[in-house]
């Protein structure tokens, strides 16, 4: 506790300082509202309540992989995102602690932390939705879903967390490892999911509660103990490729500098990769292991268009990470100049995976069933990022927490990525016209995309 | 008894060796400076000997504990102070201070305000550590590195940061807490600094120690430190 308490208040202390306490303590509640409406269209489109839960459980699982996913990136990350600062976790430097044990300690403060912040939230949201469409939900019902959340989430971290141990001592065993899951999924899929807390949830006892809980706590020892904190140390040195990026880039060197600022960090382009690709990974699995949703999506290629360009959200993170606009404040360049050069980093390395994914999906489910996919990419892409960089800035870490910006965010986003999840169902019976509507929809998004984007230049000089 | 051994000390971030066979001693009640151009392996041996990283290959012991084998016990016998380490930016220095008190199993009783006072931040012992300036940052982990009165501290760049008034104070501070019997192992390239302070300096380049002198006996010679050690590391 002498840890974990002072950790607790450094994190509130952390996001109330960046988001107000009104805003970030609201978060909840913005969590709660817009589950609730979520879940209604899911309920209102036919699936169960159980089926819903089981969702639930499923995203819960890569929302985790993907917080956990900060062992990849470790201290730097930190640094860059808040600035010249320090935190508790790093106490090991000054004081008789362990840094397994102050890591350790973190990830349950997160746990915590995402409980209450996200989870509890999350399955709250489904009291009024069932009560509206007249479903039974029980106290231990409730309960019983909230131990799924909490433990598919602390399922995802730790496996997370265990990849990126397992990266810090031999990535070929990573690599053996990560195949030797996918191949599981693959060929025996409801045998593994025996041992989630999905499992449990299926079929709840005392021995599913054990088989469930084992692997969450190998994962997370193992990581703890595997883990080495030193690799990546030392001074790295790299062939200089800035002038031929330069040249690639048409004499955009702020956007050069950028490239290499993200592809260089640790983690390097595969946290590029991990990022865009959990919304994906869930949907894929979704589509190919949920019998409704085969169904309802049987020609996934504008839905998949839509998410990879939602998860590019997440790639605008990763280029604000490692600079601020001060920092060009000692050059002749002006905001404009800082913000076009975002959006080339953006494009450069956002759309490359987002198609890399978009092929695995052609591989998966055939060319005919993803084509619409690949007009619609790039153009609900340039929306998302017009959102994004008009509402942020260059600080779009700010949507994690801020209440009333992440429900401005959701729904614009929304505005556009629901129309064209309708489109994607029609396209099972109008194929030609859902692929009409879907370009043109998303065409005219990009439009209002880049219109944001450069009013986003007067409104963040 | 030394309080601080290390024998052929090696420390190799993949093709860069940043230790290359460092053997060194500190006795304890000495007030060592280790002194060192950039990147002469300053804050590597800092680091193994603070159980931050282990070596390439090569021993050490700290107050009769092995760092490598023990870090977290090592740092229990020891104060620290990085050169660059702030102190948590969430928490007020008050709360820190009970923090590492905490950690550390110590009572801090009125001590907190003993420091703030000494070194001139009692003002901002209840703000957000984030928003202390440069220099108070230092000044707080400055003291959270001697709050528990050990009796070995590893000090890295001391004086950066801090204004000519309290790096009077932080050095007449030093001295003082040498002089009661404890061990200080400064790393600095000040040497005016060393010269003014320590009792004997070892002087490091390449991941090597290529002199050691005792301070006085320099001063007796008529010769200086900085002639000393440009003489060594131009050698």
């Amino acid at each position: 506790m002498r840890l974990l308490r002072p950790m607790l208040k450094e994190e509130w202390r952390l996001h109330s300082r960046l988001f107000g306490s009104t805003g970030f303590g609201a978060f909840p509640l913005v969590v709660l509202v817009i589950s609730a409406v979520a879940y209604f269209g899911v309920i209102a489109s036919g699936f169960s309540l159980t089926e819903l839960e089981r969702g639930v459980g499923y995203v819960v699982f890569f929302l985790g992989l993907s917080v956990g996913s900060v062992g990849f990136v470790s201290r730097d990350a930190v640094e860059n995102l808040l600035g010249e600062s320090n935190l508790l976790v790093f106490s090991s430097r000054t004081l008789p602690v362990s840094q397994r044990r102050s890591v350790s300690i973190f990830v349950i403060k997160d746990l915590i932390y995402y409980s209450f912040l996200y989870l509890t939230p999350l399955v709250v949201a489904l009291v009024p939705v069932a009560y509206f469409f007249d479903l039974t939900v029980t106290p231990a019902g409730i309960a019983l879903v909230w131990v799924t959340v909490n433990g598919s989430f602390a399922l995802g971290v730790s496996a997370s967390f265990f990849a990126a141990a397992l990266h810090t001592r031999s990535r070929w065993f990573l690599a053996v490892v990560v195949a030797g899951v996918a191949g599981g999924l693959v060929y025996a899929p409801s045998e593994v999911l025996t041992y989630t807390p999905i499992g449990f949830y299926t079929s709840p006892s005392a021995l599913t509660a054990v088989t469930a809980s084992v692997p969450i706590a190998v994962l997370a020892v193992v990581g703890i103990l595997v883990f080495d904190p030193e690799r990546g140390g030392g001074t790295q040195t790299y062939r200089d490729v800035y002038p031929r990026l330069h040249e690639l880039l048409r004499g955009e060197g702020l956007a050069a500098k950028m490239v290499l600022d993200v592809t260089r960090s640790s983690g390097g382009v595969w946290k590029i990769f991990f990022s865009v690709g959990v919304l994906f990974g869930v949907f894929v699995f979704l589509v190919l292991y949920v019998d409704l949703v085969s169904n309802i999506v049987a020609a996934p290629g504008i839905a998949f268009a839509v998410l990879l360009s939602i998860s590019t959200v997440s790639v605008y993170h990763w280029i604000n990470r490692f600079d601020r606009l001060e920092d060009y404040t000692s050059l002749p360049v002006d905001v404009d100049e800082v913000l076009r050069a975002k959006a080339i980093t953006f494009a450069v390395v956002s759309l490359p995976v987002a198609y890399a994914y978009l092929a695995v999906g052609v591989a998966v489910f055939g060319f005919d069933e993803v084509v619409a996919g690949i007009v619609v990419l790039p153009l609900a892409t340039a929306y998302v990022f017009g959102v994004t960089v008009y509402l942020t800035g260059t600080e779009p870490n700010e949507l994690l927490l801020d209440s009333q910006l992440f429900a401005v965010f959701t729904t614009a986003i929304a505005a556009v990525a629901v129309p064209l999840f309708v489109a994607s169902i029609a396209y099972l019976r109008f194929p030609f016209r859902a692929t009409v509507f879907a370009v043109v929809l998303s065409a005219l998004s990009a439009v209002v995309g880049f219109a944001l984007y450069r009013r986003a230049n007067s409104r963040w000089s | 008894m030394n309080a601080v051994e290390t024998d052929g000390l090696t420390k190799k971030y993949g093709e860069l060796t940043a230790l290359d066979g460092l053997s060194l001693e500190v006795e304890e009640g000495e007030l060592f400076g280790l002194l060192g151009p950039n990147g002469a392996g300053k804050s590597s041996t800092i680091e193994i000997l603070t159980g931050q990283t282990k070596p390439t290959s090569g021993g050490a012991r700290v107050m009769g504990v092995d760092p490598v084998e023990n870090p977290v016990e090592a740092r229990r016998r020891m104060g620290v102070l990085p050169e660059r380490e702030d102190p948590p930016s969430f928490l007020t220095p008050r709360e820190y201070f009970d923090f590492v008190a905490d950690v550390r199993g110590v009572e801090l009783d009125g001590s907190i305000d003993e420091w703030a006072e000494r070194l001139g931040f009692s003002d901002k012992l209840d703000s957000i550590s984030m928003d202390l300036s440069r220099g108070q940052k230092q000044k707080v982990m400055f003291a959270q590195a001697f709050v528990h009165e050990p009796e070995l501290v590893f000090i890295d760049e001391p004086l950066t940061n801090l204004d000519p008034v309290v790096q009077e104070r932080v050095k007449g501070f030093i001295v003082d807490y040498n002089e009661k019997g404890n061990t200080v192992f400064l790393s600095t390239h000040d040497i005016t600094v060393a010269e003014e302070i320590c009792t004997r300096v070892g002087i490091i380049q390449d991941g090597r120690l290529v002199a050691e002198r005792d301070v006085d006996e320099v001063k007796s010679d008529g010769s200086s430190l900085i002639d000393e050690f440009l003489d060594e590391v131009e050698a």
